[in-house]
């Protein structure tokens, strides 16, 4: 319920996820000049530093469009559906 | 005691006069069924109806043969109808319904609807498995429809951040039960949808079946099955399945596991992103050791190890032609210039002796030719004008002068015997002064002037 901006709903993450496979895959075939192989490796270890930093600081933004929430319990509280199933 | 006692009956008379009057009575009831007891080995299964003000409650034994006919699953709180007679239990004093039939009542007809539905929409293809879209693999919005009140929404919210943080959460927070429930459902699921959720969850706490009637409702079906998004249901606890479930793109048995069904787990996401690590780095040194290999495999090329080997050829062919030069050059052109001078002093030494025997000899045999000349000349004068007048004689002329003549074939050959001709040929005769053309008349072998002719 955090309400400062979460990189987490950058758009690109998901595009960023599917752009450093692609990187990876590019590498994997092998079939590339060197040079060309390093500046991808590069840009790859970019992105994963972009993406790795994502999830690490990513918190939870929640927008409430209908309805009023109660007082959110706190986490610790037993999760009421594990404890009736 | 005596009157008293006559008067009286035993306990067991009693209650089979009773048992008489009551068996005699056979009803149909409808209620509550409050407790039940039905374990294995019984004969019959016991259970309680009741009223539903509980003022009135009446035990029941239904024979376990035709209770399992009935095929009714009895539980706490079901209403039933049921029709029998009663009994009494002598041996405790006991009254009981003993019961010969029993159905669902009411709660059984909404069920056969909530079947029936589910067949009609089954029919139309809304459960196919075609039908059920997958389900985003990172959603970046989730939509979440549910009670704002309750457990439900927050252990939804906290699985979603526990396991994937990533997504922002839209939700409808509206009122799951009651009449209008089936539309307020609906309306969340279209406001989270429009407002960009890639995956809407459907849940709802646990509760009894009627409070899980709006999910039944055959509209909200319809709008789960046409909205543009897949949808997750988590609804109650139940195992039975409602219409929402059925309908649902997937179907999860509790809130939190809908959570889990449309969250990645966050420790898989971060083992993806190790994973892709791990996979850029293995492909990026192999990329470059494979390039290291193939340069190192051209350093190890000879002309690269040694490049003078290069021209090591060249070089020896060239040192071997500079050293023949340096040697042999000078020397022979020195040498040859040495045997000329030689050679012509020699010959201008030698030339004017030479030239001058050989012109004396010369003049000498000019001499002589020219006086030995006529001398030989002369005898071979007087023995030619012999041979011409002896020549004279020996010509063919001359005989032909004499009146002789030759014969002569067409090819010119000198016809000598009469072999040589056949009739009708065409022959010339020479005369001493011309030709005769002539023809064959006849040849003859006779020869009368031979001896004439020689």
């Amino acid at each position: 319920m955090a309400e400062n901006a979460n990189p987490g709903t950058d758009p690109t993450f998901k595009q960023g996820m599917e752009e450093l496979e692609r990187i990876v895959r590019s590498l994997e075939s092998g079939d590339m000049e060197l040079e060309e192989s390093l500046d991808l490796y590069a840009k790859g270890v970019k992105l994963l530093g972009v993406l790795q930093g994502k999830l690490d600081s990513a918190e939870q933004q929640v927008q409430v469009l209908m309805g009023q929430l109660a007082q959110a319990p706190e986490d610790d509280v037993q999760d009421s559906t594990l404890s009736k199933a | 005691m005596t009157d008293q006692k006559e008067g009286a009956l035993s306990v067991g008379a009693a209650l089979a006069l009773a048992k008489h009057q009551l068996e005699g009575i056979s009803v149909r009831i409808v209620g509550e069924v409050s407790e039940v007891s039905n374990k294995p080995g019984y004969a019959a299964v016991y259970f309680t109806l009741k009223d539903k003000d509980q003022n009135a409650s009446l035990p029941c034994l239904m024979w376990m043969n035709r209770f399992k006919q009935a095929g009714v699953d009895i539980r706490v709180g079901a209403v039933v109808d049921v029709t029998g007679r009663f009994s009494l239990y002598a041996a405790k004093g006991r009254m009981n319904f003993d019961v010969s039939t029993i159905a669902l009542a009411g709660e059984g007809d909404i069920r056969m609807k909530i079947a029936q539905l589910a067949k009609k929409l089954e029919a139309e293809g809304l459960m196919r498995a075609e039908a059920k879209r997958p389900l985003p693999r990172l959603p970046r919005r989730i939509g979440l429809v549910t009670s704002p009140r309750g457990a439900a929404v927050y252990d939804v919210l906290r699985t979603l951040r526990r396991r994937y943080p990533l997504a922002e959460v839209l939700v409808a927070g509206v009122p799951v039960e009651g009449k209008d429930a089936p539309a307020h459902l609906a309306a969340g699921l279209d406001e989270v949808a429009a407002a960009g959720a890639e995956v809407v969850l459907l849940v709802r706490g646990g509760g009894s079946f009627e409070d899980l009637m709006p999910f039944n409702d055959e509209a909200l079906a319809r709008h789960i099955a046409s909205l543009p998004v897949p949808v997750v249901t988590g609804i109650g606890h139940e195992p039975d399945t409602s219409i929402a479930d059925m309908v649902a793109d997937l179907r999860a048995s509790t809130p939190t596991a809908a959570a889990e069904a449309v969250a990645p787990q966050r420790s898989d996401i971060q083992a993806a992103l190790d994973g892709m690590a791990r996979r850029m780095g293995f492909a990026e040194s192999a990329l470059v050791s494979s390039a290291e290999k193939r340069l190192s495999a051209l350093a190890a090329c000879p002309f690269f190890a040694d490049p003078m080997a290069l021209l090591r050829d060249d070089a020896q062919r060239l040192d071997e032609a500079s050293r023949r030069l340096e040697g042999a050059l000078p020397g022979s052109l020195a040498k040859s210039q040495d045997l000329l001078a030689s050679t012509r002093m020699a010959f201008l030494k030698a030339s004017p002796r030479l030239l001058g025997n050989r012109k004396l000899r010369l003049a000498e045999a000019r001499t002589a030719l020219r006086a030995a000349g006529p001398a030989l000349i002369t005898p071979f004068k007087e023995r030619a004008a012999v041979m011409a007048a002896g020549l004279e004689s020996l010509s063919p002329l001359a005989v032909l002068s004499r009146g002789y003549a030759a014969a002569f074939s067409n090819d010119g050959a000198v016809i000598s015997s009469i072999n040589s001709v056949a009739r009708g040929d065409t022959i010339d005769v020479q005369v001493s002064d011309g030709l005769i053309e002539c023809k064959v008349e006849n040849v003859r072998s006779d020869v009368p002037g031979k001896e004439k002719v020689h």
